[in-house]
């Protein structure tokens, strides 16, 4: 009978062996294994729907540190398939925590592994890139190994659909009304609506699969497309409705909503080898020169040679180069690849929904 | 009362200390599991020490008198910058870190010959091993129909 604090292993699919404790829920899970750098903000990444299907690592060493509260939560439940930490805290200190960090994944029957080298699984992450990868519990890891050979790899599934809202809602009125938007739910996080909320916006909340005739009948000022998990090559159905409704109304694309504006715009999309997490990813506005600090959870990236229809790239990863931001010169359409709604991380780049309340402002009129 | 915990690096005066941990713990658990022989004699085991030629090693934990725990180094014969290290711990003496200190003398031992890894072979279903080489940041690797680990020096 498996329980807490039992000898457990992540395996990954090159057969690595990294032992640990169980904490949260006791069973057996896989997933692709990512890694993310931020050092605080546990809650909203277990929350953050674009981690859905994945296990995640993080790199900083003590987490559970403030507890679990009510606020933080960017989604309906716990996203991640799994959670791998050097030290799960079992005394936080917090004076809105309500629960351990145990207490909240063994209530969503999510699994965690602690007492795991994640330096040591981080290097082996950034060298041979993310893979796949299986909590043992139970079981020997050569047993988790040849179950994990059995599944579907991330890559080969629709995501969005097992995260996407099932009927549309409404997000909290603002107090003064100036537009109507539209956000397509890919697998969105809360602080994407609370911020529109902020800037004066009626938001209704929308599943992935309405069309672009349903979202014009709508009569909505403008269209978010959120952020959201998986391989946006997948994604057709989602391309088909943003090609439709470009230079129709002003569009902002948020990270995987970026990924299908460019596929709208021609480009094809590609894996990065260990992907962008963290909250202190460097990105340059090339339009300002200007470097901006972001939050970042994507694996996959834009490859800008593929772009047409007079759509350009505004800004690039500091890092490696990859697009991290498209703008059209003549059509209401911006979109970005990092988390500009934070959550966790730097609040630095919320001016980016100041800009798609301006292109409302200009395309529309205000209200 | 229980003796004092003294460590040593084994000679051939040590022989019989480290066969009987041997003999003990292919008891409680099997050849296979316990990765060593069967039937492991002094002389066997004298035979093998006189062939390290200073490069490799036996460290022998005792407490009072009483041998409780080796680590076994070994170079290996294609790779002189490669040795292979196991340790042993009778049951009644695990959790008490007696395989730590044991592997860290070995390790002191292997950097100062030239060592830049350790390897080994982790036996099938035996979850202490693995964890223990985990612990001491070794690298572990089903390959096969087993499980090997590393640990760069």
């Amino acid at each position: 009978m498996a329980g807490v604090n039992q000898r457990a292993y992540l395996v990954l699919e090159d057969g690595s062996v990294f032992p640990g404790r169980l904490f949260g829920a006791a069973r057996p899970i896989h997933g692709e294994v990512v890694f993310s750098t931020a050092m605080t903000g546990y809650q909203e990444m277990l929350t953050d729907p674009s981690y859905a299907g994945q296990i995640l690592v993080l790199t900083y060493p003590l987490v559970g540190n403030y507890g679990i509260n009510a606020q933080d939560v960017e989604s309906r439940r716990i996203q991640v398939q799994a959670l791998v930490v050097r030290e799960a805290c079992e005394t936080p200190s917090h004076w809105q925590a309500e629960m351990t960090l145990h207490e909240y994944l063994a209530s969503q029957d999510v699994p965690g592994l602690q007492g795991v080298d994640t330096r040591a699984l981080t290097r082996r992450l950034r060298h041979h890139g993310v893979m796949m990868g299986a909590i043992a519990v139970d079981e020997t890891p050569r047993e988790a190994l040849e179950r994990l050979r059995g599944q579907p790899r991330y890559g080969t599934i629709d995501l969005v659909r097992t995260v996407t809202a099932s009927t549309p809602y409404e997000w909290e009125e603002p107090p003064r009304r100036r537009y109507h938007v539209a956000v397509v739910d890919s697998g969105l996080k809360y602080n994407i609506l609370r911020l529109l909320r902020e800037r004066g916006c009626q938001v209704t909340v929308l599943p992935c699969t309405v069309t672009s005739d349903e979202l014009l009948e709508m009569g909505i000022d403008g269209l978010v497309l959120s952020p959201g998990p998986g391989d946006p090559a997948l994604l057709d159905y989602l391309v088909a409705t943003a090609k439709a409704l470009v230079g129709r109304l002003p569009i902002l694309g948020i990270c995987l909503g970026h990924q299908v504006v460019g596929r709208a715009f021609g480009a094809r999309t590609y894996k990065l080898k260990f992907g962008h997490r963290g909250a202190n990813h460097p990105v340059k506005d090339l339009l300002t020169g200007r470097v901006h600090i972001t939050s970042q959870n994507h694996g996959y990236a834009i490859d800008a040679d593929g772009l047409r229809g007079g759509i350009e790239v505004s800004q690039v990863h500091l890092n490696d180069g990859t697009v991290e931001g498209l703008y059209h010169p003549s059509l209401p359409i911006i979109t970005i690849q990092y988390h500009s709604e934070a959550s966790p991380g730097p609040m630095d780049n919320v001016y980016v929904f100041d800009r798609f309340i301006e292109m409302l402002r200009e395309y529309g009129g205000s209200r | 009362m229980p003796g004092r915990l003294s460590f040593v690096r084994a000679d051939r005066r040590h022989v019989d200390d480290i066969v009987s941990v041997a003999r003990a713990i292919v008891a409680e658990m099997g050849p296979q599991r316990a990765a060593l022989p069967e039937s492991l004699t002094a002389e066997a085991l004298a035979r093998r020490m006189a062939r390290y030629r200073g490069r490799g090693a036996i460290f022998l934990a005792r407490e009072g008198r009483r041998p409780v725990a080796f680590a076994m180094l070994e170079p290996e014969r294609d790779d002189p910058q490669t040795f292979a290290l196991g340790v042993w711990v009778l049951p009644e003496h695990r959790r008490r870190g007696l395989g730590r200190e044991l592997a860290l003398m070995a390790i002191e031992h292997a950097r100062a010959r030239g060592c830049r890894r350790l390897r080994g072979l982790i036996p099938p279903e035996n979850e202490a091993a693995l964890s223990f080489f985990g612990d001491i940041g070794a690298y572990a690797q089903a390959v096969g129909g087993g499980m090997q680990y590393e640990l760069p020096l």
